[in-house]
């Protein structure tokens, strides 16, 4: 049996190799059945043992943080279509006359009119990137030599039709 | 006719895109903005729209002064009359010498009746005066200019085709709107309690009747209300989904005995409404059933306005039969399901509605046919009440049959901002593409009790998005 005392500081330590290490030392072989077999002792003996308990937060408190789960779609992130549909955004005007063609392109003179300045980027990011680059080329129409530092990126994109759009209004 | 507006003195002709964009959108700086030879003209126009053929006459007979601007005629080859015209594009209101003027004008000029146009409106005495000689002259002010042109400008109907006028055989008066206002009165929330719930569209294949079947079977069935349908389409898909009970002994297999009576039977004269409501498979919900006919039954012309209102006024008093009692009760909710298109049916359904909501689906198609439905929907508001409320009754806008994707998601966005822009609501929850309507629907049809919230033990998409749909009418309905 080894002496050498394990440490969490070994490379790519994980919950399943060193349970499998556990089920070769007792010579079993169900690895998931020894971690969980391990976690009941172990909570029993950092009752009653203060220096097994301080052996196991030394061992927490060098292994690396876990990874955050990232949620799963249809629980807590808003699909894109809530996303829209939710939004606070307010129209600070109603504009009449205008049809409703669902096929134009993006007009983001046209958001600023009814949004504002204040509410200009966050109307931009309902839209996907194909719409909104659709909205860039207005803007770059008006604003010969300008263009987003990106058009693959949609936080550019926007960025640079508020900036044209919003902040020259 | 003294123009208290400053203008140039000769400015360029109206042209008529102008005053297709009066009509479009109405408003009364519009029309002050017009120079007040091109608001004589654009008045006339809307006569002419309303199906009168007019005769300018402001400078044949009374030049100087207080006169006659235009005479209407029901038809174009009339020896008479039927009205004469006096024109006013003023910001302030007439005063009672201007009425009494117009009056002793019309008794000289052949005893005809008259109507008397001011932007600026009336002043008390002269209101006070007009009154008195009501049989002779009624008073068209600012908002009942709008009023008028709105519903003018959504319902006419003129041109020949192969030698025959396309126009209605008498015109749409002004009077009409008078008539809507005392329907709007004598039908008024409260003391009325009963809601009535239009769902309209122009465009078909929008989940119009899966919509208003289902916020029905929501009401009744998780929200204890007592729901009567009204299938307004010869289509008659909503009836089809409400079967009459079975026959006592039926077989369980048998399908589900066709209706002998409908709507089409109300609108021929051969019974009243409420004898055509009868029960259906589901507890709380009753419905008045459509048929074929109802596709032949298209009704225009002038009559058109009086026939609006007289199926609005039947479909906001309809009632059920308690069947312990057998007495008359007014449910909690009538819903009206339409048909595609600009029809009778669809109008006098907005007429008649507390509420409307437009089931839409975000593709390119579709957003012209909601373009056109509220257009609509301010052309039937006009008829019973001011231009300025036509998004009042309006619930709003909610998408259906939802499936995303890059072309959806850019199209909801845009159309979030576009109805955002015009003042109407989008609603939060969209009711998903889901194969168990089609389950439902097919169970329906065959006689089954098993809406679309019941055919699990856990709703599905579709189910769910409806009851929060029906949240969302019950938080914005008053």
């Amino acid at each position: 049996m080894p002496t050498k005392p394990r440490t969490a500081a070994a490379p790519a330590v994980t919950a399943a190799s060193a349970a499998r290490s556990i089920a070769f030392l007792l010579s079993v072989d169900d690895a998931n059945r020894v971690s969980l077999a391990v976690l009941l002792a172990a909570t029993d003996e950092i009752e009653q043992n203060s220096r097994f308990a301080a052996r196991v937060r030394a061992a927490y408190d060098l292994l690396p943080p876990s990874k955050t789960p990232r949620p799963a779609r249809g629980s807590s992130r808003k699909t894109d279509a809530e996303k829209i549909l939710t939004s606070s955004l307010t129209p600070i005007r109603h504009v009449e006359g205008r049809e409703i063609n669902l096929a134009a392109p993006l007009d983001p003179y046209f958001l600023l009119e009814v949004y504002g300045a204040h509410q200009l980027r966050d109307a931009l990011d309902l839209f996907p990137l194909a719409k909104l680059k659709e909205g860039a080329e207005a803007v770059m129409e008006r604003n010969p030599g300008t263009k987003p530092t990106s058009k693959s990126s949609k936080a550019a994109v926007i960025d640079y039709m508020v900036r044209y759009v919003a902040d020259k209004a | 006719m003294a123009a208290t507006v400053p203008q140039d003195n000769n400015p360029p002709p109206a042209t008529q895109e102008d005053f297709e964009q009066i009509f479009r959108y109405p408003t009364l700086d519009k029309m002050l903005a017009l120079h007040w030879r091109d608001f004589e003209r654009f008045i006339a126009h809307v006569f002419t729209c309303a199906g009168y053929h007019v005769e300018d006459v402001a400078r044949d007979f009374f030049p100087e002064g207080p006169g006659v601007d235009l005479n209407l005629y029901a038809s174009r080859g009339a020896s008479k009359p039927t009205a004469r015209v006096e024109i006013k594009r003023w910001r302030q209101p007439l005063q009672l010498d201007h009425v009494r003027q117009f009056i002793g004008t019309l008794r000289l000029a052949g005893d005809i009746p008259g109507y008397m146009v001011s932007t600026g409106g009336f002043a008390d005495r002269a209101l006070i005066a007009a009154e008195m000689a009501s049989s002779h002259l009624k008073l068209i002010d600012g908002e009942r200019l709008l009023r008028y042109i709105a519903y003018v400008g959504g319902s006419r109907l003129n041109g020949t085709f192969a030698g025959k006028s396309v126009a209605p055989a008498q015109p749409l008066s002004p009077a009409w709107l008078e008539r809507g206002d005392a329907f709007a009165q004598r039908t008024a929330r409260p003391p009325r309690a009963t809601r009535v719930l239009t769902v309209a569209n122009i465009k078909g294949g929008v989940a119009k009747t899966t919509s208003a079947l289902n916020i029905g079977l929501t009401l009744s069935d998780l929200h204890h209300q007592r729901v009567l349908l009204v299938d307004l389409d010869g289509q008659a898909s909503l009836t089809r989904s409400l079967p009459r009970e079975a026959l006592p002994g039926a077989s369980r297999t048998a399908p589900p005995e066709p209706d002998t009576v409908s709507v089409a039977d109300y609108l021929r004269g051969e019974a009243p409404l409420a004898s055509l409501v009868r029960p259906t498979r589901f507890p709380n919900v009753w419905v008045a059933p459509a048929a074929q006919d109802l596709y032949r039954l298209q009704i225009a012309g002038a009559d058109r306005a009086h026939l609006e209102l007289t199926l609005a006024d039947a479909l906001r008093t309809l009632t059920l039969t308690d069947s312990a009692s057998g007495q008359p009760v007014a449910p909690d909710w009538i819903i009206l399901d339409t048909p595609a298109g600009d029809t009778f049916f669809a109008r006098a359904a907005l007429t008649a509605a507390d509420h409307i909501l437009i089931p839409a689906y975000p593709e390119t198609y579709g957003a012209f046919g909601l373009d056109a439905t509220l257009q609509l929907v301010r052309t039937m508001n006009a008829l019973t009440a001011n231009t300025d409320q036509w998004r009042s009754r309006l619930l709003g806008c909610v998408v259906t049959r939802w499936k995303s994707g890059t072309n959806a998601n850019a199209n909801l966005a845009t159309l979030k901002t576009a109805l955002g822009s015009a003042g109407i609501r989008l609603f939060q929850h969209l009711i998903p593409l889901d194969e168990r309507v089609e389950t439902a629907n097919r169970g329906e049809v065959a006689g089954a009790r098993r809406s679309l919230f019941r055919l699990s033990a856990k709703p599905g998409p579709a189910a769910q998005a409806y009851d929060e749909v029906v949240k969302e009418i019950l938080a914005y309905a008053h």
